[in-house]
């Protein structure tokens, strides 16, 4: 196990691993999340003892990160692919924290073992047409009252047209249920992305 | 909430998903679309060296013979129609007395550098074997409308075989095609393809210009019926085969 808050040194990020007692360096390039707090978001509301639902979590680099900053929460990671899946039940059996779950985001509702459960934060990275109907869906069934959303939108999944109208039309339709605390734009790391951080109403 | 079910859970899910035969047979048939570049790839590289002993020989017979024939000791006529090679124009370079002599240390060095090539061959030979085995056992009749191969290469695109029965005709028609196509699109040319893997379907590479749209069209309707048929469990080879040949007499 490897438990220890984020560094910050020279610029970068790390997590410290305590097994081996080594930086682990987070890179930017391959974690929106790192993306953005290298952008400069000032809040994240991912806390020690928080629980979060990760939506797209692949072979779950940034959760491995995240595990380290959650040390007494759990995160549940979600992915269609059983192919990636494969390598993060490995690093599920590493980490006490980490939870999979293989699985359609869309569906969520047909997973009988999630049921009545409540989070935190929930963490949307899914690149699809429908990104914050996603969002929107596993917030009203997962989302405790007063809980927080990250969303990486990837306006090139919705369409080639030009990105600021995207952006805006999404806005648009997170404002209904959401109140939006920060969002930020992650240029030289992710080309057309833009992240979004908010509270539920 | 206990990890421990939900850990159960999904190494159950996975290895049901990853063991069905249809990601078997994508993961074996992607080796084998790949191989045959990296196997050009070093026979030019072994013809840097071979070029000055046999000049011109690979015009004249496919990579594997050529390999086989600087497996010989001597090189005679009756060695040659031991192998099966009765092209009388590998006779006459052979002894137009232009090829030069290399020491013994590099006949070896060649020697093993064509048996490598061989090797290769055999995998990507035994590979293909190995996919057209389970394709045939699992989708008999998807396999007979269109040929084993261009079924295998059909689920590589695909990507799975839940996602190829969901597809419209039209677009398993195009199967292959997607970069002329949407090249059509883009330019406003009306010429748009017409088929795409199914151009090498046995029924179709021998017909007019005029045929060759129809047939495909046509047999891309009964491709869908078929894949149907193989999820679902029936076998319906014999009524799509009278289908398909009473339609092309016409």
């Amino acid at each position: 196990m490897s438990i220890k808050n984020l560094i910050r040194a020279d610029g970068n990020f790390y997590t410290l691993d305590l097994n081996t007692k080594e930086k682990r360096l987070w890179e930017p390039t391959r974690s929106k999340v790192c993306a953005a707090l290298k952008k400069g978001v000032n809040f994240l509301p991912i806390k020690e003892d928080s629980i979060v639902l990760y939506l797209g979590c692949a072979e779950g680099y940034t959760c491995s990160y995240l595990s380290d900053i959650v040390e007494k929460g759990t995160i549940y990671g979600v992915d269609l692919s059983p192919h990636s899946m494969q390598k993060f039940v490995l690093l599920c059996k590493e980490r006490k924290n980490l939870v999979p779950v293989l699985f359609d985001a869309n569906k969520l509702e047909d997973y009988d073992l999630l049921k009545g459960l409540k989070v935190d934060v929930i963490v949307q990275d899914v690149a699809q047409k429908n990104q914050v109907e996603i969002l929107n869906k596993n917030a009203l069934l997962f989302l405790k009252p007063n809980g927080y959303f990250i969303l990486s939108l990837k306006t090139t999944a919705i369409s080639q047209k030009n990105t600021r109208d995207i952006i805006e039309n999404e806005i648009k339709k997170l404002e209904k249920d959401f109140e939006i605390t920060e969002k930020r734009r992650l240029d030289p790391f992710e080309k057309k992305h833009m992240i979004i951080i908010g509270k539920k109403k | 909430m206990d990890k421990k079910l939900f850990l159960e859970k999904t190494i159950k899910d996975l290895k049901v998903e990853l063991e069905s035969p249809d990601q078997r047979i994508i993961a074996l048939y992607q080796i084998v679309d790949k191989l045959p570049k990296n196997i050009n790839e070093l026979f030019e590289q072994l013809r840097v060296v071979t070029d000055t002993i046999y000049p011109n020989l690979e015009k004249e017979i496919n990579v594997k013979d050529y390999c086989k024939i600087l497996l010989l000791e001597k090189v005679t006529i009756e060695e040659l129609k031991k192998i099966g090679i009765t092209n009388t124009k590998v006779i006459e370079i052979i002894d137009s007395g232009v090829s030069i002599t290399l020491e013994e240390k590099e006949k070896k060095l060649i020697k093993n550098f064509a048996e490598n090539i061989l090797e290769l061959i055999k995998i990507k030979e035994e590979l293909e074997n190995q996919a057209h085995t389970i394709a045939e056992k699992t989708y008999p009749t998807f396999c007979s409308v269109t040929g084993t191969k261009i079924a295998c290469q059909m689920l590589v695109i695909a990507g799975s075989i839940s996602r190829l029965s969901r597809m419209p005709s039209s677009t398993i028609q195009l199967l292959g095609a997607e970069k002329s196509l949407f090249k059509s699109i883009k330019m406003g040319n009306k010429k748009t393809p017409k088929y795409g893997l199914l151009f090498n379907h046995s029924l179709i590479i021998n017909k007019t210009k005029k045929d060759k749209g129809r047939i495909a069209r046509f047999l891309a309707g009964k491709i869908v019926i078929a894949i149907k048929a193989d999820i679902s469990g029936k076998d319906l080879r014999k009524e799509l085969s009278e289908k398909i040949s009473k339609k092309i007499k016409e």
